[in-house]
């Protein structure tokens, strides 16, 4: 196991230098540049130069991605915002906190309320709970995250003044889990709902497949109680599938953030992903690529990894390829 | 069994990583309870007031703001000498007077209560010592061009390689300096650019940074001796800015404790206004979309402001798709831009024509705005010759909603006269490039004017150079003489002719310019959301 993991990390390697190389070409290929946003096109020729010798934008584009490369291999340094100044890596580093919390808080609770969920939907197929909670599922996915993030605003924080409508914390306040607990309860709100609902149906469509299999009459037949047929004997196989949607799932809700980020001014990537477009800002776009990329390749061997735990034939495949 | 330990131990190690987040963002504080959702009262009982702005902080560097709002942050730490008032006059800041006799020689005193965070006092040589800065092209600051009028600077604002000094600056005493130009300039002329612009800053702090690392210095990210009425507590560009109270600020301490700016989209400053989560707007810089207007009007708990017209919509034509002047007057005839202010702006805007909205004091009252006409616009085409076989691109400014729907009445108005035209949305990045390298046929772009002192802009309008490819020798000819003209009645006259110049070449015709609409809690007492000097008496401003 721990060789297959050590290969896939080293696989890593080129593909993360494939994606900086990819970036930085298409990036470059975008109409405008930093200096249309930092200078008036009205300046002296001269002052417009002078920006982009300081910037390092006046040497080839490859000098360039070799600078930046050289950076962070050597220096493990991404440069600064070409925008503000500040350090790139700080930048991530402060806004990653906000968005780990909100979709790390939003992808448990969406689990915690797809799988119970899907199985009692998959068991007591066609009740009037299955119903609902295919109804519900379908609400979730089909409403788009930004009118029902709209909608609780101007009930929960127009209306009836309870929750605040955006930000972490109350600005100049103190701070403290409480207040961060407050803000956080609409935004969760809606990407619990996302991810529960698209969830919900993945856990049912696979739990259904598994209830018809021989091996669970089987273990009825020898007398089981139906609690553990099911929770020990099809979920187990059941789940095995779902790991692999919960891994796409980690890199669709670092994409979903900036919409959710930004309707209620969330203090993470997103936004910071999206104003570091707008404005051109290179050095900042490069190093919020690598980051995405990155988490990326670790969700995906992060599935990987849980799958051979939880599937004991990959287990032996991986033994066999690594011998070979 | 050991799979559902490995699942087990995942989610456990999940649920630890997260909790440590979650106590790492909200500080150490853990006592807090706040219970009620108008978050602003409810910060501890503090005194605070939140301005909502819809553009971010970007980089808040003195020697280089990067937009309107890093200017008023930066401005709150570093006063500049003087600062633009909403009446058009300048009140003094850093400066306590700044005088002229022969508007050649200006005599800067400054407030010689002025001190630094660390108790010692502003002097002129930190103004020499910012101004240095400033000038380095090492620093490569986007505001240097401005300071090219002084004696001693080349004409792109640095001081050249070698040179200690600069020849048009000298010290009088520690609180008194006087600045020589090349050219004679109206003392106005120079409060508006020297006076706003020169941001002071602590000499003893920053002079053992060396100036190619200065915008990257810890201070520029977050200041830590300042003289301004507010000091920088945190600041995240795309959210928000808190700043507290400098007890020791020159011209009276703040009577508020906090000052923080929040970074919202337009349809959250209405939102937030209703909420009490914000207290105030900066009308152009916290712009609330016009589609919320009545409803922020109808709060009880806000005062509303109408803002003069500044922010126009300009039309830049690109002469080498439409090279007659005929053709370009018909452009103006055809669109329709008394119904784009009655019907989409719902009055809140004026009909511009040329670069003078009505809040310009140069204004010239004999040129006005030429009336939608179809027909003249279609005869005049006809004169010129004009085949209207191609379609134009009409490349627009994306995210103001107001301005898309005007596009999609100009282009109805001249596909109806016979000019065929799409549109293309584009970002702000993308539009400027587009412009400057004169890769489009006609694109809208929003330009807001300086009241006081607007040759900067209108020179590179139509100066060699301009984006659409205009040129006009009588035009250069004034532009010149205007750059050293010190006579009021003369400049006034001159841009009087310039604008009836302008009004037969169209080079470049305005649509509309929008009146900003400015909020205020009625529990903020002292303050007035506006455009031009807001935070001139910011240390005044209280809550009930």
């Amino acid at each position: 196991m721990l060789n297959y993991v050590i290969r896939r990390i080293l696989i890593a390697i080129p593909v993360l230098f494939g994606v900086t190389i990819i970036n930085f070409i298409i990036m470059r290929m975008a109409p405008g540049s930093p200096i249309d946003m930092l200078v008036s096109p009205k300046l002296p020729a001269a002052a417009i130069e002078a920006k982009k010798v300081e910037l390092g934008l006046n040497s080839p584009v490859y000098v360039q991605y070799y600078h930046w490369l050289k950076n962070l291999v050597l220096h493990g340094d991404l440069g600064y915002s070409m925008i503000t100044y500040e350090s790139v890596t700080k930048m991530i580093w402060s806004h990653m906190g906000p968005t780990v919390l909100l979709m790390g808080t939003s992808l448990i609770l969406g689990v915690a309320i797809a799988i119970p969920l899907g199985v009692l939907s998959a068991t007591r197929q066609y009740s009037k709970l299955d119903y609902t909670a295919m109804t519900g599922s379908f609400l979730g996915i089909s409403v788009p995250s930004f009118f029902l993030g709209l909608g609780l605003i101007y009930i929960f924080s127009l209306q009836l003044h309870w929750l605040p409508s955006s930000g972490m914390t109350v600005l100049g306040g103190s701070g403290g889990v409480v207040d961060v607990l407050r803000h956080m309860i609409l935004p969760v709100i809606v990407l619990t709902a996302s991810v529960a609902g698209r969830n919900v149906r993945y856990v049912r469509s696979s739990m259904l497949e598994i209830m018809g299999q021989e091996y669970l009459r089987t273990a009825r037949a020898k007398g089981l109680r139906e609690f553990l047929v099911v929770n020990r004997h099809a979920m187990r196989n059941a789940l095995i599938p779902i790991v692999t949607v919960l891994g796409m799932e980690i890199p669709i809700l670092f994409g979903g953030a900036v919409v959710i980020e930004q309707i209620f001014s969330w203090p993470g990537i997103g936004q910071l992903t999206l104003s570091s477009i707008m404005s051109r800002d290179y050095s900042t776009i490069m190093g919020l690529n690598l980051v995405a990329a990155f988490v990326v390749i670790l969700a995906n061997l992060l599935t990987d990894v849980l799958y051979a735990l939880v599937d004991p034939r990959i287990k032996y495949s991986y033994q066999g390829a690594a011998k070979s | 069994m050991i799979t559902r330990k490995g699942m087990k131990m995942s989610l456990m190690l999940l649920l630890a990583a997260l909790l440590v987040t979650l106590t790492a963002c909200s500080g150490s504080d853990a006592n807090s309870n706040n219970a009620g959702t108008d978050s602003t009262s409810a910060a501890n009982g503090k005194k605070v007031v939140n301005i909502g702005v819809t553009y971010a902080p970007s980089g808040i560097n003195p020697l280089a703001p990067v937009g309107l709002v890093s200017t008023y942050v930066a401005g709150l730490m570093f006063p500049p000498l003087v600062e633009l008032d909403s009446d058009l006059t300048y009140k003094p800041m850093l400066a306590n007077s700044i005088e002229t006799t022969d508007n050649k020689t200006f005599t800067v005193k400054l407030n010689e209560q002025a001190k630094w965070t660390d108790g010692t006092p502003v002097t002129a040589d930190d103004v020499i010592f910012t101004l240095k800065l400033m000038t380095n092209a090492a620093v490569a600051s986007n505001y240097a061009y401005i300071f090219a009028t002084i004696e001693g600077i080349d004409d792109s604002g640095y001081l050249p390689e070698g040179t200690a000094d600069i020849a048009g600056v000298k010290k009088v005493d520690e609180h008194t300096l006087t600045f020589t130009t090349k050219a004679p300039t109206t003392l106005n002329i120079f409060k508006d650019t020297i006076g706003r612009n020169l941001m002071t800053l602590p000499q003893s702090a920053l002079k053992d940074i060396a100036p190619a690392d200065i915008n990257k210095s810890d201070f520029m990210q977050k200041p830590t001796v300042t003289s301004g009425p507010f000091k920088l507590t945190s600041i995240d560009r795309d959210h928000y800015v808190t700043m507290e109270a400098n007890k020791d600020y020159f011209k009276g301490a703040p009577k508020l404790e906090q000052l923080n700016f929040k970074v919202l989209q337009g349809s959250a400053i209405s939102t937030q206004l209703q909420s009490g989560e914000i207290d105030m707007n900066i009308p152009s810089a916290g712009v609330i979309p016009i589609n919320d207007y009545e409803k922020v009007k109808g709060l009880n708990s806000v005062t509303t402001v109408d803002g003069p017209p500044i922010a126009t919509q300009f039309m830049y034509i690109n002469e080498k798709v439409v090279p007659d002047a005929k053709q370009r007057q018909a452009i103006s005839y055809a669109m329709n831009r008394g119904q784009i202010v009655d019907k989409l702006l719902k009055g809140a805007g004026e009909v511009v024509d040329g670069y003078f909205t009505s809040y310009s004091p140069y204004r010239d009252e004999t040129v006005q705005p030429v009336a939608y006409d179809p027909e003249k616009a279609k005869s005049l085409l006809q004169e010129s010759g004009w085949k209207s076989g191609k379609t134009l691109t009409l490349s627009v400014l994306s995210g103001d909603a107001t301005l898309e729907q005007a596009s999609n009445i100009i282009a109805e108005n001249l596909n109806a006269v016979g000019i065929p035209v799409k549109i293309q949305m584009l970002d702000l990045a993308t539009l400027i490039d587009k412009l400057v390298k004169m890769d489009y046929d006609l694109g809208i772009l929003t330009v807001s004017l300086t009241p006081i002192n607007p040759l900067p802009d209108i020179a590179y309008f139509l100066n060699e150079g301009n984006p659409s490819g205009y040129k006009n020798a009588e035009v250069e000819q004034i532009l010149a003489s205007l750059g050293a003209e010190t006579d009021e009645a003369k400049i006034t006259s001159d841009y009087a002719k310039l604008q009836q110049i302008i009004a037969q070449d169209v080079p470049m015709p305005s649509i509309y310019a929008t009146k900003a609409l400015g909020a205020v809690n009625n529990r903020v007492t002292g303050a007035s959301p506006k455009d031009f000097g807001m935070f001139i008496n910011v240390n005044e401003w209280d809550v009930k």
